[in-house]
């Protein structure tokens, strides 16, 4: 059971980064960003263009890379639509998508790659009795620190202060000075460092990589926020350890005849914890904070 | 000096005209209050001022120039504070951040604290809460957050939508005591406002606006003399 209660904080601290990075552009502007999968899919190609380089030198370099493209995608396709209706915005991101990995694809080919990060971690600890990988304690303490740090950014640098202002009442933000431009970026900027994380450890965890691998973290994400809450960072964080918790339960304990319907046991679980808490388990009608 | 012209503005959601041909205009160190029922267009042509809403025609100088389709921020770094009708309060944030959001109106280099504390002066009530969450406030208490917060970015014209809207009456008195002392440190204001009474004796300048229609009513000392007047608004015979 400990066990698989560390699998569970391991697989859940994956799927918050991905989730805070989508749901922190949901809060401010409303939009659910399916081209986050494509920024997790650049961070993983990215690891592949700068691999013969030291590990720290070529993580800054697809934190910077990664950053760089959630910029440009707001700055040429998003800022366009800003205001735009929630419909709007969702079919962007899709077409988004579509001509990031379709650009992807262009350049890198449909096959899979392998890659080998972070190997040295492939080995596993004594940790109170339990078997722990050192990657499943790489993933927990860097998301541990990037949490702390993105609360302690919201809460403690103007910029922060004027994402959560914008986050409960962007047109109000606006009003009183607060650079729609700047705030923006920021969450796109954010929302980039943290796929990135996501892209290196994804990829240290599975260590294979093609154009099309963004669609199943993005959706695990999207999945973790609407369970957690929409528009609050911390329910979308809390919704990804519960979804984690819901995968790796089944995984352990269904009858091996039905593991192939632990997936569809899974989503079962989250529709029946949605018909009690229609607004996720830390949702309320109408939040949206960071 | 004028601070503030509109003219000819119009502004429209979908097939309705909320706000039809409105021409206006704020001197620095007027107090000029905008009076008539709710959906007249009051608080439309105060957004259209702010850059909330498009105008679909017209236009809006400020200091000569036509900011008509500048961004909100913009207008907010050149000297417009805004205090929207629900005041705008940001109930996450505490009461001492939503104060220090107005710093970024400001130009850089301003001391914001040092702003912050000379607002606080107006509200001291607010002074010894600023680490609270703003959502604890009462409805006054909002209303003095939002003016404060509106203060610290040192604007040359303060724009009040329904200042009074859901107010008790001893909370009234103390805000418009407030705003007549505003006024009276020679502050530029344009204000929406329900309570006639209340902005008759408040500025300095009136206009009515009926269906979208602006027009120019008497000057509001004559109208505190018209009999007629003070027996409908202010209960006096």
């Amino acid at each position: 059971m400990a066990q698989n209660l560390v699998n569970a904080l391991s697989i859940g601290s994956l799927n918050a980064l991905i989730a805070i990075g989508i749901a922190l552009l949901f809060s401010i502007m409303g939009l659910i960003n399916f081209a986050h999968g494509e920024l997790i899919m650049i961070g993983g190609y990215a690891l592949l263009w700068f691999a013969a380089l030291p590990f720290a030198v070529t993580a800054v370099l697809v934190v910077a890379v990664v950053i760089g493209c959630a910029l440009a995608m707001e700055r040429v396709a998003f800022r366009s639509v800003r205001g735009a209706s929630g419909e709007t915005l969702l079919m962007t991101s899709f077409a988004l998508s579509l001509f990031v990995q379709g650009g992807v694809l262009l350049f890198e080919g449909p096959n899979p790659q392998s890659a080998d990060v972070l190997g040295s971690l492939g080995a596993s600890v004594e940790v109170a009795g339990l078997s722990v990988g050192k990657l499943d304690l790489a993933i927990v303490g860097v998301t541990a620190v990037l949490l702390l740090g993105l609360a302690w950014f919201l809460r403690a640098t103007p910029l922060g202060v004027q994402m959560r202002a914008a986050a409960e009442d962007f047109r109000m933000a606006r009003a009183l000075g607060v650079r729609a431009n700047l705030v923006v970026a920021g969450a796109f900027g954010v929302s980039g460092a943290f796929a990135a994380i996501a892209a290196i450890f994804l990829i240290a965890r599975t260590g294979t990589l093609t154009p099309a691998m963004g669609l199943g973290p993005v959706l695990t994400g999207f999945v973790a926020i609407v369970l957690g809450g929409l528009g609050r960072l911390w329910a979308a964080a809390l919704g990804a350890f519960v979804l984690a918790l819901l995968s790796v339960m089944l995984q352990a304990y269904l009858p091996s005849g039905m593991a192939a319907y632990r997936d569809a046991l899974v989503y079962l679980g989250i529709a029946v914890i949605l018909m009690f808490r229609p607004h996720g388990i830390a949702g309320r009608p109408g939040a949206v904070r960071v | 000096m004028t601070l503030l012209e509109v003219s000819d503005l119009y502004v429209s959601y979908g097939p309705i005209d909320a706000v039809k041909g409105v021409s206006l205009s704020v001197e620095r160190g007027d107090v000029v209050a905008i009076v008539g029922p709710n959906g007249a267009g009051k608080s439309s042509i105060l957004q259209a001022i702010q850059g909330l809403v498009r105008s679909r025609s017209g236009s809006v100088r400020w200091r000569g120039a036509d900011i008509t389709d500048w961004a909100p921020e913009r207008r907010a770094r050149a000297g417009i504070a805004f205090v929207p009708e629900s005041r705008g309060v940001f109930r996450t944030l505490s009461i001492g951040e939503n104060l220090r959001l107005a710093g970024c109106a400001l130009a850089a280099g301003v001391d914001v604290s040092e702003r912050v504390q000379l607002a606080l002066r107006h509200f001291p009530a607010l002074a010894d809460r600023v680490s609270e969450r703003a959502a604890v406030l009462s409805g006054g208490e909002r209303q003095q957050l939002a003016i404060g917060r509106a203060l610290v970015a040192a604007p040359e014209l303060l724009i009040l939508d329904e200042p009074s809207l859901g107010l008790a009456p001893v909370v009234l008195d103390e805000l418009f005591a407030n705003l007549a002392a505003l006024r009276d440190e020679g502050r530029t204001i344009l204000l929406v406002e329900q309570n006639v009474a209340r902005a008759v004796k408040l500025a300095n300048h009136l206009f009515s606006l009926r269906g979208g229609v602006i027009e120019r009513v008497d000057e509001p000392d004559e109208l505190l003399r018209n009999p007629s007047f003070r027996a409908k608004h202010l209960g006096m015979g």
